[in-house]
């Protein structure tokens, strides 16, 4: 492996004091001079026609500048795809999930604003909701979108090989139910957004955009209004995980409208309550899936069927249920696959992406049947695992899955070996396996997911790197850091190419005034794509220096090498300079410089995704996870303390190391929150629990001991080897964690949040309950 | 004659295949896309003219339309093939 002078290295995170001394400016910590404050006004109703809205009593409140209801978005509706855009702004004939808004209230507080929500008059007439997919997809249900009269947002029926056959050779054939939970995507920072409609008609907002390019679009669809006029300018942001922050929001679009029909300044925040109960969250999905095996273990074929539930509006569904498909032939070779797939609308609030995208479910319901199987037939899970993982390929060969996507680097079976040999695998039988009421187990899981989202469509990052004259550089990209620290792996790339050191760099906040356009972050795609873009932006910006410094030496510009800030002649390293010096050449010399370098991803898009077929490239490469996982059960209570995780993750190569496992640590701690603790309350549309201290994610005090190990493959596609690094440990958590709670109690359980009342209850039927 | 229609996305107002007469490819995909649940987003709103750049990729056998000498006025023929892939495009 190359060395390298910033990239590999522990550097600080470049957000990392601002972050901690408070000193970072979030979207609700912007005001403007004559600023209103803006509410939304959401329907107590499921599923209900709106008959007529009376504003005029709110109107008079004292305080309230502006209210606007659906009406006023004139028919504009929005989605993930052209094809199925058919969420509006506010409800406008009828609301299709509890809460969702109807109006918005622009006043002098926040205090007002609530006030005059309370005072606008909606008649309804309540229609029959529908909660349940299965129930949804019956004949006679009632209908929540005309254009979808059987309820069902998207299907897919994919046939790779025949599965009908390799089931029929089989020596094992296992078919079993999974339950995925409904889950928040977990940002602490709720969405928020100030937004000015100025006379010129420019839209102005500072919004926590996980995704601003996102935001802009919708702006500029929604107002009518060309992209030159709308800016949208991106504070830091508190955590997206995807979903919400990557799309927009009722108080997005109201504060918009409400500013321009004031030509004031508009903010609004969500409180928690809202975003436990409007906002997006993970689907939940329930998994048919069915596996077989030969006698020796190896995979014949998986038939697996899918129900999303879909929630109220279509949003990212689509791509949600060929995620949930396309992954299953990864990380084990897979001859035969067949996949049905229903997304089916119902009366809840709208299921959208998360950290995990899809992956999740199926990779849960795939690593615990091959465990059942080992089980089955007397074989060791990790034995199991091994022969049927991929092998690494050759540098210059591609591994093609089944479904045709392509893997240049696969080291999930060193990641296996990585955490077979380590000692809570390798020990476990010495280990205490019980203490009193508590008993112990260890599990393990083998897990997948693809990084570097490209699809058809306008998908290349760009950026500018800016060498002022004093030597120092600006960075500028439209890719956000939304807490996963890509700003400061970009920062280190560009300052690897040029030569620089880390803190010459200045990495700016978005701004779509300034920025280049880009895709957004999502997908595991920031490091790869906006990485590579920033590598190409460096070296333009160094050929020019060179340029410059081998007219000033009267050499030729690959004479020369830029290293920690300090340039000189390869053949002659005493002949030197400081990259300032350089700098001041360039940009002095003659009439003058500007040295400014640009670059832009050119991954393209070799093919396709075909949602009807299951084809295509989804993304740039696959990072891969291994995990184990020690817990303990109270036989008596059902609660779980889980207190070992050992990861080990094929990133291609860790960037920044710290980040690679700061994220690795928190994808499993979201993983462990939705596999154990996780889960929305619900009945009939109505959330239960709506607050943070009854929707119960992980808190510090429950993080366990985690160790990470990192798997070195240097894919030939990632920008320095780098493959993804952020979303892998939610996969692979899930999976491991239930095979432990195997371990220690001798049941699978299939239905996630694995909860003490469930644990109880599935001792009492076993007869383990410990009283 | 017979055009084939494959699409990389679900839209079940479009069929697998259709029969015409004789027209266009501006003739067929109007008739196509003008019954959909999103025409409002293939319809410029201004001229009430097809509007598909940005939202589809069109290609004629293999061909994006754009590259054809005649462009979406050009001629069908009998086994014809369409392809719409949907331009993905967050936010779009």
């Amino acid at each position: 492996m190359k060395e390298y002078s910033v990239i590999g290295t522990r550097v600080p995170r470049i957000d990392a004091r601002e972050k901690v001394m408070g000193e970072a400016k979030y979207a609700a910590d912007y005001s403007l001079p004559g600023m209103l404050w803006c509410k939304v006004a959401r329907s107590p109703y499921a599923h209900a026609k709106i008959l007529n809205i009376d504003t005029s009593k709110a109107e008079r409140l004292p305080g309230v500048k502006a209210v606007v209801t659906g009406k006023d978005f004139n028919g504009w509706t929005w989605g993930f795809m052209a094809t199925t855009r058919d969420e509006p702004p506010l409800a406008v004939d009828k609301v299709r999930y509890m809460y969702e808004g109807v109006a918005g209230v622009a006043a002098i507080d926040e205090e007002t604003a609530e006030e005059a929500c309370s005072l606008i008059e909606v008649e309804y007439e309540e229609l029959p909701g529908v909660f349940d997919p299965e129930e949804a997809m019956k004949e006679g249900a009632p209908i929540i979108h005309a254009y979808r009269p059987n309820n069902v947002s998207v299907e897919y029926h994919w046939n790779f090989g025949d599965v009908d056959k390799a089931f029929a050779d089989s020596y094992i054939v296992r078919e079993d139910r999974f339950e995925t939970g409904r889950v928040v995507t977990g940002f602490l920072e709720p969405p928020a957004s100030l937004a000015y409609y100025d006379p010129s008609g420019q839209i102005t907002v500072w919004a926590a955009k996980q995704s601003p390019y996102f935001h802009y679009r919708h702006l500029a669809g929604c107002f009518g209004v060309p992209l030159s006029k709308v800016r949208v300018i991106q504070p830091y942001i508190g955590g997206g995980f995807g979903g919400t922050k990557n799309d927009s929001v009722a108080g997005d679009f109201c504060v918009v409208m409400l500013s321009k029909k004031t030509g004031k300044p508009v903010k609004y925040i969500y409180t928690m309550d809202e975003v436990l109960t409007t906002c997006r969250r993970r689907h939940n999905m329930t998994v048919y899936n069915k596996m077989g095996m030969t006698k020796d273990g190896i995979l014949t074929a998986i038939e697996t069927k899918v129900i999303g539930h879909g929630g109220a509006y279509t949003a990212i569904g689509p791509l949600t249920m060929f995620l949930t498909g396309y992954g299953t032939p990864a990380p084990y070779r897979l001859p035969n696959y067949k996949y049905d797939a229903w997304r089916v609308f119902t009366n809840n609030p709208v299921s959208a992406a998360m950290r995990g995208h899809g992956f999740t479910h199926t990779r849960f319901a795939c690593d615990i049947q091959m465990a059942m199987i080992a089980e089955e037939l007397g074989i060791d899970p990790v034995e199991i695992m091994m022969r049927n993982a991929i092998d690494n390929p050759k540098r210059g060969d591609v591994y093609r899955a089944v479904n045709g996507f392509k893997l240049k680097t696969c080291g999930i079976k060193e990641a296996i070996k990585a955490v077979a040999e380590d000692t809570l695998w390798a020990d476990r039988k010495k280990m205490p396996t019980e203490d009193g009421p508590i008993s112990y187990g260890v599990g393990i899981s083998g897990t997948g997911y693809h990084g570097g989202a490209r699809q058809l469509g306008h998908q290349a990052c760009a950026a500018i790197i800016r060498v002022c004259e004093d030597g120092t550089v600006n960075l500028l990209t439209g890719a956000t850091d939304c807490g996963q620290g890509s700003d400061t792996v970009l920062s280190m790339m560009a300052a690897e190419e040029l030569g620089v050191r880390y803190e010459d760099i200045s990495i700016k906040r978005v701004d779509t005034a300034y920025t280049p356009v880009d895709p957004g972050s999502y997908g595991s795609r920031v490091t790869l794509l906006a990485g590579q873009a920033t590598q190409l932006a460096a070296r333009d910006a160094k050929k020019q220096l060179l340029e410059a410094g081998a007219k000033a030496w009267g050499v030729k510009p690959d004479e020369i090498e830029i290293t920690n800030g300090v340039v000189s002649l390869k053949g002659n390293p005493e002949r030197r300079m400081s990259f300032e010096k350089l700098a001041k050449i360039a940009c002095y010399e003659g009439a003058g410089a500007v040295i400014l370098g640009r670059g832009h991803s050119d991954y393209g898009v070799e093919e396709h995704l075909d949602f009807n077929n299951g084809t295509g490239e989804g993304g740039i490469n696959f990072s891969f996870t291994s995990q184990t996982v020690r817990l303990g059960v109270d036989m008596e209570t059902g609660k779980l303390d889980v207190t070992d995780f050992t990861i080990a993750h094929d990133c291609g190569f860790p960037l920044h190391p710290v980040s690679v496992e700061s994220q690795n640590e928190g994808g499993a701690v979201q993983g462990l929150g939705q596999t154990i603790y996780e889960g929305f309350i619900m009945e009939n549309g109505r959330t239960y629990n709506s607050t943070m201290l009854d929707y119960k994610m992980p808190r510090s005090t429950d993080i366990p001991t985690i160790k990470l190990i990192n798997i070195i493959t240097d894919d030939p596609d990632g920008p320095f080897g780098a493959k993804e690094a952020s979303e892998g440990s939610i996969v692979s958590t899930p999976p491991a964690v239930i095979d432990a709670l195997h371990s220690a109690t001798g049941i699978w359980f299939k239905e996630l949040p694995v909860t003490p009342e469930k644990i109880v209850k599935g001792l009492k039927e076993k007869g383990k309950w410990m009283k | 004659m017979k055009i084939y229609i494959k699409k990389t996305i679900q839209i079940p107002e479009i069929p697998t295949d259709v029969e015409m007469e004789s027209g266009t490819l501006r003739d067929l995909l109007d008739t196509l896309l003008r019954h959909t649940y999103f025409v409002k987003e293939v319809i410029d709103p201004a001229t009430g003219e097809l509007s598909l750049d940005g939202l589809f990729r069109v290609t004629l056998n293999g061909t994006a339309y754009h590259s054809l000498p005649d462009g979406i006025e050009t001629k069908l023929h009998d086994q014809d093939t369409i392809t719409l892939t949907l331009v993905l495009i967050g936010g779009g």
